[in-house]
């Protein structure tokens, strides 16, 4: 209950304290506005031996949130009410209970920006700070501190901030303290370069963490220090940008307390017009796991980011079975992206056009020497910064786009993986799966309410399980119902007693900004992952039902 | 201050804020023990002897060679650190002027080579070992930031004038101008090392030190143990010549108790002290070549070495 006591009192203050003036109470309470949101997850588990879902002793798993953001004029309030009774299967155990571990207040006066409470906040490309929630992972870490911006001269943004990382319904024990600056050249500098055709940002960061040091084994850093500088040139169509981050001696639990420093490169460019894109990406990652408690693992506490160079797949197949999970201790990766639109008439074309995206990354640990000194100095291992090690992941995918009538369309994807499961799920000795994916989508439109989709899916691979298979039949009743049905097969497993079918189906409701969704069947256990963030999903059974709501 | 320095004083402030460790394992603290009213033993942790029962059994299990340090009751014995390294091409004329001198003042003299900095750094392939205690952030490092050491060769004799650094063309005449000091205390000096080599004990040293001052004294000092090697051949620069077997003389190799060891309680005329180390020796290094270094100095920013006294082991 005291949560709700400091968030009345925490919010009269605020509202007292920076919008009465002259003005009435009513005045200013009628310039306010609330929004929000709200979300609701909840799931009757069963036994399912079939797939190995064990039994939950709840019965009944849910999370809730709730977002409320209150603004008046300059100034802006809001909270985040959490309820976890308990949390659903594969979400981190840490979240149990209902509380508010999210409220902040923020205020802008004079290109100052001025932040108290929980924020989300990130340099650059996140390599060495970004704060965010990533709800379907359960992953949050959020900063609780205090944030100031400050638009120094026209165009130069300066961002400095300190706070504690949020840790389910606790915090770490380190604090993160952080400063960046980014600078828009052509706003800096707007009379020398009005005329530019090139648009150029540069910035730098700086982020160190604070954790007293309590080990008798080791001496370890107490306060450890990143840093990294970065630029953006866009030139018409064409864009070239980069970051280089540095990170002091930070022996963790990732790295098995090491004291090497770490470094990541990431470079991207691109070029897009009218029906044609292209997008390379490189980066090179090395033991840049950077946490606000050193002893911490799995998603917790993560003061950095690292952005996966691989394609985020959204087809069941490919999202589910083997997606790839960013390696902060060491990687390697490039992606290329082309993306093209065969126009209405060409001979690829054909009368309505179509279009072709082509995706190739891959992704290898870094080339490493072990320099065999556990107990000395502790440096781990050496690497040479161009030299490639053992393939973790590669994907080579197609994907066409094609409308074939004013009431048919379809995509239809090839995709062609290798996946190391010893490193990506950490299971040792298993062998790198290489599989081939066809992926057919067709929607037909009924009519105009009413349309009709299915996918066929196909996974065909000698290792792990071996071949699976997926169909899905969907049926919209525009604007407010569906209802789908889906059966993902695992067909060619060796062991014809784990052949399994997991099906589902599912219906759901969607009423301006309310969205109803009920569902029955089985979840695989795999490993669940966005962005290259990823969360071990255990197998469960049951009825789902979810309801979002903004307003 | 203008609001506009703020956040750079931010910046600057979050530069600052980063440890760097050098050395990842908390130093080990040596035990000590009394086992009588006059010795206090101060025993390697690495030797894992936690309580006197398991010391005195040290001490009956073996038999034990001893060889004691010349009187210095009446002599000021003076020590000379030099700074030196492999790859320092100047460095073998500080060594010769060292064996000269040490042939001259005999027993008086106790030289000390303390390889560190840039030239003791290992390159292979031919300068592949490291001969600095500790390694890079040693000991000899440690000593080398302390002093100030910017040229080779070069010494402290007796770390006199606040541990003025001299060159080798120095050394010879600083000697002559203390070595005739009355001494201000006495260090006697015993070794004790395990008589039989073959046995798994043989490493373990023993080195008894009984002070006892000569004059009252107002300074506070620190008792310092080194070991140090004598004869080993590996490579050396020597003007720009790459020698093979060439003889590193008196080599520092182990700091005993600490970069800047013991503090003693107050020098009253008359008082006496003893403490016995009980250390390892690296079974690479040859026993018969090595002493045991001990040494008075008054504490910082003077460093001056008051006394010392040396003894072989074997």
């Amino acid at each position: 209950m005291k949560y709700h006591y400091q968030l009345a009192i925490f919010g009269l203050l605020c509202i007292f304290s920076f919008s009465l003036k002259a003005q009435s109470f009513q005045d200013v309470m009628e310039r306010g506005k609330i929004r929000g949101n709200f979300q609701f997850e909840s799931q009757y588990y069963q036994k399912d031996t079939d797939i190995g879902a064990e039994d939950v002793a709840e019965k009944i798993l849910s999370n809730g949130y709730l977002n409320l953001n209150y603004t008046n004029g300059s100034f802006s309030a809001g909270v985040r009410y959490e309820s976890y009774l308990n949390a659903l299967l594969g979400y981190p155990t840490g979240y149990k209970g209902n509380g508010i571990m999210y409220r902040y207040a923020s205020y802008d006066k004079d290109k100052l920006s001025l932040t108290v409470g929980n924020f989300y906040e990130q340099f650059g490309s996140g390599l060495i700070l970004r704060t965010y929630e990533e709800r379907g992972l359960g992953y949050d870490n959020a900063l609780d501190g205090v944030r100031l911006k400050y638009n120094i001269y026209d165009g130069v943004r300066l961002t400095a901030l300190t706070g504690k990382q949020r840790l389910f319904f606790d915090y770490g024990e380190g604090i993160v303290r952080g400063f960046d600056a980014e600078i828009y050249l052509n706003e800096t500098f707007s009379a020398a370069l009005k005329d530019s055709k090139a648009r150029i940002i540069i910035g730098g960061s700086a982020v160190s963490k604070y954790q007293a040091d309590e080990s008798s084994r080791f001496v370890l850093p107490e306060n450890v220090a990143s840093f990294s500088g970065r630029a953006s040139v866009t030139y018409g169509k064409f864009n070239v940008n980069g970051e280089y981050a540095y990170k002091y001696n930070d022996p963790s639990a990732d790295n098995n307390f090491i004291y090497k420093n770490g470094e990541a490169l990431l470079l991207q460019t691109s070029y897009s017009q009218k029906g044609f894109g292209l997008l390379f990406s490189a980066k090179r990652v090395d033991n840049m796991s950077f946490r606000s408690d050193r002893g911490e693992g799995q998603q917790n506490l993560l003061i950095n980011y690292v952005p996966a160079l691989t394609k985020q797949h959204t087809y069941n197949l490919l999202a589910t079975l083997y997606p790839y999970a960013t390696q902060l201790n060491g990687e390697v990766a490039f992606q290329g992206d082309l993306i093209y639109k065969f126009d209405k008439g060409s001979f690829l074309g054909g009368e309505r056009g179509m279009d072709i995206q082509i995706n190739y990354s891959t992704a290898n640990n870094i080339d490493t020497t072990m320099l065999n000194d556990d107990n000395t100095k502790r440096q781990g291992y050496k690497s040479d910064f161009f030299s490639i090690g053992e393939v973790y992941y590669k994907d080579f995918n197609v994907q066409l786009s094609k409308r074939f009538s004013s009431k048919a369309k379809g995509d239809f994807s090839y995709a062609n993986l290798v996946y190391n499961q010893d490193i990506i799920e950490g299971k040792p000795g298993n062998p790198k799966v290489y599989a081939d994916v066809f992926i057919a989508d067709v929607t037909y439109n009924l009519s105009m309410r009413n349309s009709l989709r299915g996918e066929a899916q196909v996974l065909l691979t000698e290792q792990d399980k071996g071949n699976w298979g997926t169909v899905l039949l969907e049926y919209t009743y525009a604007p407010h119902w569906f209802i789908a049905i889906q059966d993902q097969y695992n067909y060619g497993n060796e062991d014809k007693d784990k052949r399994t079918h997991y099906y589902n189906a599912s219906v759901g409701y969607n009423n301006q900004g309310n969205r109803i969704t009920l569902s029955y069947g089985r979840q695989k256990a795999g490993i669940f992952c966005v962005g290259g963030v990823c969360r071990v999903v255990p197998a469960s059974s049951g009825l789902y039902l979810s309801v979002t709501s903004s307003f | 201050m203008k609001k506009q320095l703020i956040l750079p004083l931010l910046f600057i402030v979050a530069l600052s804020a980063c440890d760097k460790v050098d050395d990842p394992f908390p130093e080990k603290k040596d035990i000590s023990f009394s086992l009588d009213e006059t010795t206090e033993y101060i025993v390697d942790a690495d030797l894992n002897i936690n309580d006197t029962t398991a010391l005195k059994k040290l001490f009956t299990d073996h038999q034990w060679d001893t060889i004691a340090a010349p009187d210095n009751s009446t002599k000021r014995f003076i020590v000379v650190e030099e700074f030196t390294g492999h790859k320092c091409l100047n460095c073998p004329r500080g060594t010769w002027e060292i064996v000269r001198l040490d042939n001259i003042h005999q027993e008086q003299l106790i030289p000390v080579a303390i390889h560190a900095g840039t030239f003791a750094e290992p390159r292979p392939p031919k300068y592949s070992h490291d001969h600095r205690v500790g390694g890079d952030g040693g000991a000899g490092d440690t000593y080398l930031n302390t002093f100030g050491v910017t040229a080779y060769p070069s010494a402290m004799v007796s770390r006199t004038r606040q541990a003025e650094l001299l060159s080798d063309a120095q050394w010879d005449q600083r000697i002559n101008s203390i070595k005739n000091d009355i001494p201000k205390v006495k260090i006697d000096l015993k070794n004790y090392i395990v008589k039989d080599t073959n046995s798994s004990a043989a490493n373990i040293l023993r080195i008894q030190i009984d002070i006892e001052w000569l004059d009252n004294l107002t300074k506070e000092h620190q008792l310092q143990v080194f070991l140090t090697e004598d004869n080993i051949i590996d490579w050396q620069d020597s003007a720009g010549v790459d020698l093979e077997f060439y003889n590193h003389r008196h080599m520092l190799r182990k700091v005993v108790n600490g970069n800047f060891g013991l503090e003693l309680e107050a020098a009253e005329i008359g008082k006496k002290a003893s403490y016995q180390y009980i250390t390892t020796v690296d079974n690479k290094w040859k026993a018969k070549d090595m002493e045991s270094v001990v040494f008075i100095f008054e504490k910082s920013p003077s460093y001056e070495i008051i006394q010392g006294n040396a003894a072989h082991l074997r």
